[in-house]
């Protein structure tokens, strides 16, 4: 086959335009002696680089055997080579061997883009197809990004510290102000009961029903407010116990239906049968959803209305409804029935009562127990609460509840009552002689502790702030000494914190403020029991 | 845009009116008063940034993108892109030189979302140069008087500025003229 014989082209580019194509290299002759220099790696050597040798240019850090070169140079091409002149500038490359010269090519080595400037290089120095530059920019701008990154980092850490001081303080003034608002309350809803108990005519029992309303009303307030804050700082917690739904429904029931029988409401509740057992759930928490639902449900449902609350049991969830046929929430303001502070204007009935804060508290606690709740209305047709909470089984040790309904047992027993305060002295002093309890009573733990030294006494009742000693510390002295009897925390302090120390003091209980002589006989009724009663041993669990 | 633009409005909005006035326009301009330097934002978000602060401050937007240009020399240069500029040049006249060398279109190659716009420089005299300024984006020829000045602060020169005409193009194209004075 014939053809033409043209040459192959010429790629190799002449000598004379290597300086320029890269600027960064280096030839040498076998001896090592310096014969040609990339533009800007000649700006970085010495004015008389011509002839000098390869140690009198540069310091060589890799290959570490580099010493041997002086003696026989044969570099092989995959050896890295990393050399550094006189000036700084570090160059990375290979020696390639052509005839008798050997190319160092190389680019150099930067860390920063400070490293280009020290060498007074610019942008324009480094050939477009090195990439050096760029990726010096790179790192910059990576390490910008970093350091914008901490900044931020910093600056969201001192706004959550700020925010938790803030929200700290708020929840120490509310627990503070709650402490102080109970502490007479305490007073005046005991003397209040202590009252209706006298004899009175028909205008003052009147007179001091209106007063007792309005105290516990103002403690439903007091409660609100305290527990939204304490949801609002994650603080509540949910404590899952065997609870029966029989019991919850119940009790929730017993709470309402005074308010109920005042408008002649009926309500009717169903336990689906499949729902009638034990499951692990926090009753005082979800009785206190409940009494807010049926409450509501009452105040907008007309006279001789009626309410019905259900529980279901559906794909392992327990589904409650509180339904009635009022007159229903507008639509418009469905949306927002559930955030703090609303409430939905049902026309003419505005509710002047609550804080507006009972469903909002219903659905974090709701959703604390890992459910959701929902509402479903149509206004003249009256509206359903539906939540929803998960139906873990519970098992049971024993079947029993404190249950305030339950039979009034006789007491009896000799109770140390230690309360500084004058006023609930008499309210609690009143309270033990009613549920016909004998009682010795001292105003501080010292005194207490004394006491205890000197007779022996069924339980005490021990107040929490008190001069001289405290009641955490007198707790812890009395324990100290052996005795064992039940000893109760009275305290105006709600938070989980303040009832922790209670019992890591050594206390069997606590009771809040203001307390009612019901609540006080079933928790007396429990201690005073028997060692062996179930009800302590469920308490236990 | 990077949000580096939004921070330097930001600041020198507070450091010459203070945090109340910033907060007062970037809730006006409906926009979030902090910014992440390296995140990239609409450009209607700094557009509404101006024009806010312009009508708040009560600064004709003009003097305001003019009053922009000149900060944003030190201002970057302060957020540690010093070095950076540095590469384009160590003084006035290398700068100014090298301007016109596709230095943006190699920045633009590490920030991907970059939109950067082109300079080209015609040196006239060893003290005058022609400027061209070509960007997508419209209303900045004020920004590149004051980005010129602010040069000539950072090496400590004076120059006279001006701007010449806005050239028919397809894209925002105005022409300039800077004279070193001294």
């Amino acid at each position: 086959m014939s053809g033409t014989d043209a040459s192959p082209p010429t790629l190799a580019p002449p000598a004379d335009y290597f300086p320029d194509l890269l600027p960064f290299h280096l030839v040498i002759d076998s001896e090592t002696r310096a014969l040609q220099s990339g533009k800007l790696l000649a700006r970085a050597l010495p004015n008389n680089w011509r002839g000098a040798t390869l140690a009198e240019l540069f310091s060589v850090r890799l290959p570490h055997n580099a010493e041997t070169y002086r003696h026989a140079f044969n570099p092989t091409p995959q050896q890295l080579w990393v050399c550094e002149t006189e000036s700084g500038l570090v160059l990375r490359g290979s020696w390639q061997r052509f005839g008798e010269h050997y190319f160092y090519l190389c680019s150099a080595l930067f860390h920063s883009l400070d490293d280009v400037e020290r060498q007074n290089l610019r942008l324009n120095d480094f050939a477009p197809h090195d990439a050096a530059a760029d990726l010096l920019m790179m790192l910059q701008q990576h390490e910008l990004a970093m350091g914008q990154l901490r900044d931020l980092s910093s600056k969201l850490r001192e706004k959550k510290d700020l925010a938790e001081r803030a929200s700290n303080a708020k929840t120490t003034f509310l627990a503070t102000m709650s402490h102080e608002i109970r502490t007479p309350l305490n007073g005046v809803l005991g003397m209040l009961e202590a009252l209706t108990d006298t004899q009175l005519g028909a205008e003052q029992r009147d007179i001091v029903g209106t007063m007792e309303a309005s105290s516990t009303h103002l403690l439903h307030i007091v409660n609100d407010i305290l527990d939204f804050a304490k949801l609002e700082a994650g603080r509540m917690e949910i404590s899952p116990q065997p609870c029966h739904l029989d019991g919850l429904i119940r009790g929730a029931l017993a709470v309402c239906e005074g308010s109920a029988s005042d408008k002649s409401i009926s309500i009717r509740s169903n336990i689906e049968a499949a729902a009638d057992g034990h499951f692990a759930l926090d009753e005082v928490r979800l009785r206190q959803v409940l009494v807010n639902l049926i409450g509501n449900a009452i105040k907008f449902s007309e006279p001789q209305g009626r309410i019905d609350v259900s529980v279901a049991l559906a794909n392992d969830k327990l589904c409650f409804s509180v339904r009635d046929y009022g007159c229903g929430i507008p639509y418009d303001k469905q949306a927002h029935i559930f955030r703090p502070f609303r409430q939905a204007e049902h026309g003419r009935k505005r509710n002047a009562e609550g804080t507006g804060l009972g469903l909002a508290i219903s659905r974090r606690i709701v959703e604390a127990c890992d459910g959701h709740i929902e509402l479903e209305s149509e206004p003249g047709f009256g509206a359903e609460f539906r939540f929803v909470v998960p139906a873990h089984p519970a098992r049971l040790a024993q079947e029993a509840s404190l249950d305030a309904t339950a039979c009034e047992p006789e007491l009896d027993g000799l109770v140390l009552l230690v309360e500084d305060n004058a006023i609930n002295q008499k309210v609690a002093e009143l309270n033990l002689d009613k549920l016909g309890l004998a009682h010795v009573t001292v105003d501080n733990g010292q005194r207490a502790v004394a006491a205890t030294r000197e007779r022996d006494f069924d339980l005490i009742l021990m107040d929490c702030h008190m001069p001289v000693m405290d009641g955490l510390e007198a707790t812890r002295a009395i324990r100290a000494q052996g005795r064992t009897l039940p000893i109760l925390a009275l305290t105006a302090d709600v938070l989980e914190e303040a009832r922790s120390a209670c019992l890591q003091a050594g206390m069997d209980d606590v009771l809040t403020k203001p307390i009612r002589r019901e609540e006080l006989r079933a928790r007396l009724a429990y201690w005073l029991g028997p060692a062996s009663s179930p009800l302590r041993a469920v308490d236990h669990l | 845009m990077y949000g580096l633009v939004n921070k330097a409005i930001r600041d020198l909005v507070i450091a010459e009116r203070g945090e109340q006035q910033w907060d007062t326009i970037a809730s006006a301009a409906g926009s979030d008063p902090d910014f992440i330097g390296m995140q990239t934002y609409d450009d209607a978000v700094t557009y509404a940034l101006v024009g806010k602060a312009s009508e708040i401050l009560e600064v004709p937007a003009a003097e305001l993108l003019r009053l922009f240009g000149r900060y944003w020399i030190r201002y970057t240069a302060d957020e540690g892109y010093g070095s950076l500029l540095q590469l384009f040049g160590a003084t006035m006249e290398e700068f100014l030189d090298n301007l016109g060398n596709d230095l943006h279109a190699r920045v633009a190659l590490t920030m991907p979302e970059l939109r950067p716009p082109e300079f080209r420089t015609e040196r006239l005299a060893a003290d005058r140069w022609q400027v061209h300024y070509l960007s997508e984006r419209p209303g900045l020829a004020p920004m590149v008087l004051g980005l010129l000045e602010g040069l000539a602060q950072r090496f400590d020169r004076e120059v006279e500025v001006q701007h010449l005409e806005t050239v028919a193009d397809s894209k925002h194209h105005e022409l300039y003229e800077v004279r070193i004075v001294v």
